[in-house]
C-alpha cells in the first residue's frame, strides 16, 4: 500500500464519501481541508536499560516544547506513539515496524543508541518517513549513510571532539595521552581529537581503550604517571564516567595530569555523583545548562517552572527535535507528502537553540559552537567557545 | 624512569638488551609494585564476594546468580542511611549488613530452600529472576541515576613515595580490610565447630546429615555469612565504583569465574583464584591490553582442562 492510497483512504473516512477516494489529486486538497487531521509522532527511544534516562529526558524536552506550541504542529493537534527500543537493535527493529507501518505515524523521532539507529533509519526511510535523531552520534549516520530524509539534532561524535585538539594544544599541553570505552562512540570521539590535536603537531603518547564492562581503572593508572602526559583526554558515559573521574582523583592523577574529555564524561545527571571529584575537569561539547545565551537562560527556567525538572543535554535534544519539526513542517504548511519538499523545508530550518544558533549542514547533521565546559563546585560552567560554527565534514554524504 | 631503565639494563648481557630494555621501559619497579598492589586490592574485592558464593553452592548445592544484588543493595543502603538520614558512617555500615544479612536469610528461606537438590538450570533461572528483580527495586527506590559515595574524610587523599609511586588510602584500606576478611573467614573455617560441619557439609551432605547434624540451620547460618560479605564488599566498593542498578551485575561474572577457577566450595580456592584472577587483571591491561579482558577466562579455560574441578576443589 503507497503512502498516497492510505492518506487519502483516511481522508476518504473523515470527509464521509465527499468525494471519490484513491487518486492523489482528490487527496492532496480534502487534507488541506482538514487542517485538524492529527500528526501522528512516532517516538522511539530506549526508555529502560543503561540509557533510559536519556529516553525520560529526551520525552520530557519534546513534551514541553510542544505544550509551549499549545500541543500543534503547523495548525494540526499532535498525536505522540511511544516505543521503547531497550537500546537492542532487534527489539528497535520490531517496535519501528509497528509504529512506522502499523500506526502508520507521519514522521519518526528517535534514537539514542547508534546501535539502533541504522535498523531504524532502515525502516523510516524505507517506508518514506522522515527521520529526526535526537541524540545517537555516530559519524556514518551525516556521512556515508546520509540520507534526504535523516536529520540529526543533537551531533556527531566527531563534532564534540575535534575542536578540542587544536584548542587543547594552545592551552599548552604537547603529550597528551587518551583513553576511551572500547565501542564505536568512544573511539569515534577520542580518534577524533587525537587526530586533530597531531594535526597541529601534538604528540599522542598512548591510547588506551578499556572495555564497556570494566569495572576498576586504577591499573592503568600507574602507567600514566609512569608515561608523565601533560594532559589526559577520555572519552566515559554514564557509569562508566562516574566511577572513572572518582577513581582518577582518587589516584591523586588530577593535581598531576590534568584531564580532559568529551562532555559524556560528566554532565548534570552524572555530576552529583562525581561531586568534588570532578573539579577542575573540563570537557568539549556543544550543550551545557549553564550557557548564557537568552534562549538558553529563558529554556532552563521555562523548562523548570513547567516540569520542575533542571533542563539538561537530554531535554534540550527533545526540545530541539520537535522544534526543527515544527519550524519545517510550517514551511510546508503541515503537509508531510512531497518529500522532497519537505526534506528541503527541514533543511533550511534556523533557530536559536538553547545551545547557540542552530542550522543544517549540507549532510544534514547540526552545524553548532563547541565549548570548552569546567566542572566546578557541582556546576557546570562555559569557560569559553572553543569553535564557533562546528560543521562535521560532507565530503562523503552523497545524497 | 630513565635511571631505574638504565640501572637495570647494565645488568644484562647484550644479547638480550633490546628486548629487556623494553620490558623494563615497559615496566619499572616502582610500576611493578603498584600493579602488584592493584591487583592484590581488586583480588581481595572479588573474594569477599566469591567466598560467599563459593560458600552456598559448597554447602548448599546453589548457584546464586543474586548474589551480586546483596552487593549493591548493600551498597545502596549505606548510600540511604548516611545520604537522606544522616546516620553516622558506622552504624549505616553495621545496619546495612544487617539488613542484607536479613534479607538473604528471607530469600534463602523462601526461594532458594526449595531449590536445593533441583537441576541447576532452575536455579540460575530463579535467580536471575532475583537480579531482575532487585535490580528493578533499586530503580523503583532510588531512580536510575548514578548515586554518590564517599570516602571517610580519613581514609582520603593518596600516598606519594618518590614520583611515580601514588597510590590511594582507601585502596590500601581495602587491601586491608580484604585481608582480615579472609583471615576471619579461615579460622571461622578451618578452626571451629561450625567450620569443621561447613567443610564436611560442601564434601558430603549426606553423610554430614546422617551423622545426626542438622544442616538446615547451618545453610541458613552460610548463607547469611555470604551475604554479609557480599553487602560489606559492596559498601567497601561503593566509593571506587558507582552506585547504580545493577552494579552488581558485572562483578559477579568475574567472581564466579573465580569460584571456577578456585574449585567450587573452596575458600582457599577463593582466595587464590581471586587473587589470580586480580593480578591477571591488573597486569593484563597494561602489559596486553589488546586482549586484556580476555586474559582471565583464558585462565579459567586453560585451569578447566588442567584440572577440571578447579585448583582447591574435590575432585568429582
Amino acid at each position: 500500500m503507497t503512502k498516497e492510497t492510505m492518506i487519502s483512504r483516511r481522508a476518504f473516512n473523515k470527509a464521509a464519501l465527499a468525494l471519490s477516494a484513491g487518486s492523489v489529486t482528490a487527496a492532496t486538497p480534502l487534507r488541506f481541508s482538514l487542517g485538524a487531521e492529527a500528526l501522528k509522532i512516532g517516538l522511539i527511544l530506549p526508555y529502560s536499560g543503561v540509557y533510559a534516562n536519556f529516553g525520560e529526558g529526551i520525552t520530557a524536552g519534546l513534551e514541553f516544547a510542544l505544550k509551549k506550541r499549545g500541543g500543534q504542529i503547523a495548525g494540526r493537534p499532535v498525536q505522540i506513539v511511544k516505543g521503547d527500543d531497550q537500546l537492542d537493535p532487534k527489539v528497535g527493529s520490531e517496535v519501528a515496524q509497528k509504529i512506522v507501518t502499523r500506526d502508520n505515524v507521519d514522521l519518526v523521532i528517535g534514537t539514542v543508541g547508534s546501535n539502533v539507529l541504522p535498523v531504524l533509519q532502515k525502516i523510516a526511510t524505507d517506508n518514506n518517513k522522515l527521520l529526526i535523531v535526537p541524540t545517537a552520534a555516530g559519524n556514518a549516520t551525516t556521512r556515508e549513510h546520509c540520507h534526504p530524509l535523516v536529520f540529526r539534532v543533537s551531533h556527531s561524535n566527531w563534532q564534540m571532539t575535534a575542536p578540542a585538539g587544536p584548542w587543547l594544544l594552545k592551552r599548552g599541553p604537547k603529550r597528551v595521552m587518551t583513553m576511551g570505552m572500547n565501542y564505536a562512540t568512544g573511539k569515534e570521539e577520542v580518534n577524533a581529537f587525537a587526530e586533530e590535536f597531531k594535526r597541529g603537531g601534538g604528540t599522542i603518547v598512548d591510547q588506551k581503550w578499556p572495555g564497556l564492562k570494566e569495572l576498576d581503572y586504577q591499573a592503568y593508572f600507574a602507567d600514566v604517571l609512569a608515561q608523565k602526559p601533560d594532559a589526559m583526554f577520555v572519552f566515559f558515559a554514564g557509569s562508566n564516567a562516574v566511577e572513572f573521574v572518582k577513581q582518577y582523583a582518587q589516584a591523586g592523577l588530577k593535581s598531576r595530569v590534568p584531564l580532559y574529555g568529551s562532555a559524556y564524561l560528566i554532565d548534570s545527571t552524572l555530576l552529583p555523583a562525581q561531586g568534588p571529584a570532578a573539579d577542575g575537569v573540563i570537557t568539549s561539547g556543544h550543550y551545557a545548562p549553564t550557557l548564557g545565551n537568552p534562549a538558553n537562560k529563558k529554556f532552563v527556567a521555562e523548562y523548570k517552572a513547567a516540569t520542575g525538572r533542571d533542563a539538561d543535554m537530554n531535554a534540550m535534544h527533545g526540545h530541539d527535535s520537535l522544534e526543527v519539526v515544527a519550524l519545517g513542517l510550517e514551511k510546508t504548511k503541515g503537509d508531510l507528502s512531497d518529500k522532497a519538499a519537505l526534506s528541503k523545508a527541514v533543511q533550511s530550518v534556523r533557530f536559536e537553540s538553547p545551545r547557540g544558533p542552530f542550522r543544517f549542514s549540507r549532510a544534514r547533521n547540526p552545524i553548532q559552537n563547541i565549548y570548552a565546559i569546567e566542572a566546578k563546585d557541582g556546576k557546570l560552567n562555559v569557560i569559553e567557545t572553543i569553535q564557533r560554527d562546528v560543521e562535521d565534514p560532507t565530503e562523503a554524504c552523497k545524497a | 624512569m630513565e635511571n631505574v631503565g638504565s640501572e637495570r639494563v647494565d645488568l644484562l648481557s647484550a644479547r638480550s638488551h633490546a628486548i629487556s630494555y623494553r620490558a623494563v621501559a615497559v615496566m619499572e619497579i616502582s610500576t611493578f609494585l603498584i600493579q602488584v598492589l592493584n591487583g592484590i586490592q581488586f583480588g581481595m574485592l572479588l573474594f569477599l564476594i566469591a567466598s560467599g558464593l563459593t560458600l552456598t553452592f559448597g554447602v548448599m548445592g546453589i548457584i546464586n546468580l543474586a548474589h551480586g544484588a546483596f552487593f549493591m543493595i548493600g551498597a545502596y543502603l549505606v548510600f540511604q542511611f548516611t545520604r537522606h538520614w544522616g546516620w553516622p558512617l558506622p552504624l549505616a555500615f553495621s545496619s546495612a549488613v544487617a539488613a542484607v544479612v536479613v534479607i538473604g536469610s528471607v530469600v534463602e528461606r523462601s526461594v532458594l530452600a526449595p531449590l536445593v537438590g533441583r537441576d541447576h538450570l532452575d536455579q540460575v533461572l530463579v535467580t536471575y529472576g532475583l537480579i531482575l528483580i532487585f535490580d528493578e527495586l533499586a530503580v523503583v527506590f532510588w531512580g536510575k541515576d548514578v548515586q554518590p559515595a564517599a570516602i571517610p574524610s580519613l581514609l582520603r587523599g593518596s600516598l606519594q613515595f618518590g614520583d611515580i609511586f601514588v597510590y590511594p588510602v582507601y585502596r590500601l584500606a581495602l587491601t586491608v580490610a580484604g585481608l582480615l576478611c579472609a583471615l576471619g573467614l579461615y579460622l571461622l573455617v578451618a578452626k571451629t565447630r561450625l567450620g569443621m560441619i561447613v567443610r564436611a557439609g560442601s564434601y558430603d551432605r549426606g553423610m554430614v546429615s546422617a551423622l545426626g547434624i542438622n544442616v538446615d540451620p547451618v545453610f541458613a547460618l552460610v548463607f547469611g555469612l555470604g551475604a554479609a560479605l557480599a553487602a560489606l564488599a559492596g559498601i567497601l566498593a561503593a566509593p571506587i565504583l558507582s552506585v547504580s542498578p545493577g552494579m552488581g551485575d558485572k562483578i559477579i561474572i568475574i567472581a564466579f569465574v573465580v569460584v571456577v577457577i578456585g574449585g567450587i566450595g573452596s575458600i582457599k580456592g577463593a582466595f587464590v583464584g581471586a587473587l589470580l584472577v586480580g593480578l591477571l587483571d591488573s597486569f593484563g591491561k597494561v602489559l596486553f591490553p589488546s586482549v586484556s579482558s580476555l586474559l582471565i577466562y583464558a585462565l579459567m579455560a586453560f585451569i578447566l582442562v588442567w584440572r577440571p574441578s578447579g585448583l582447591f576443589g574435590k575432585a568429582t
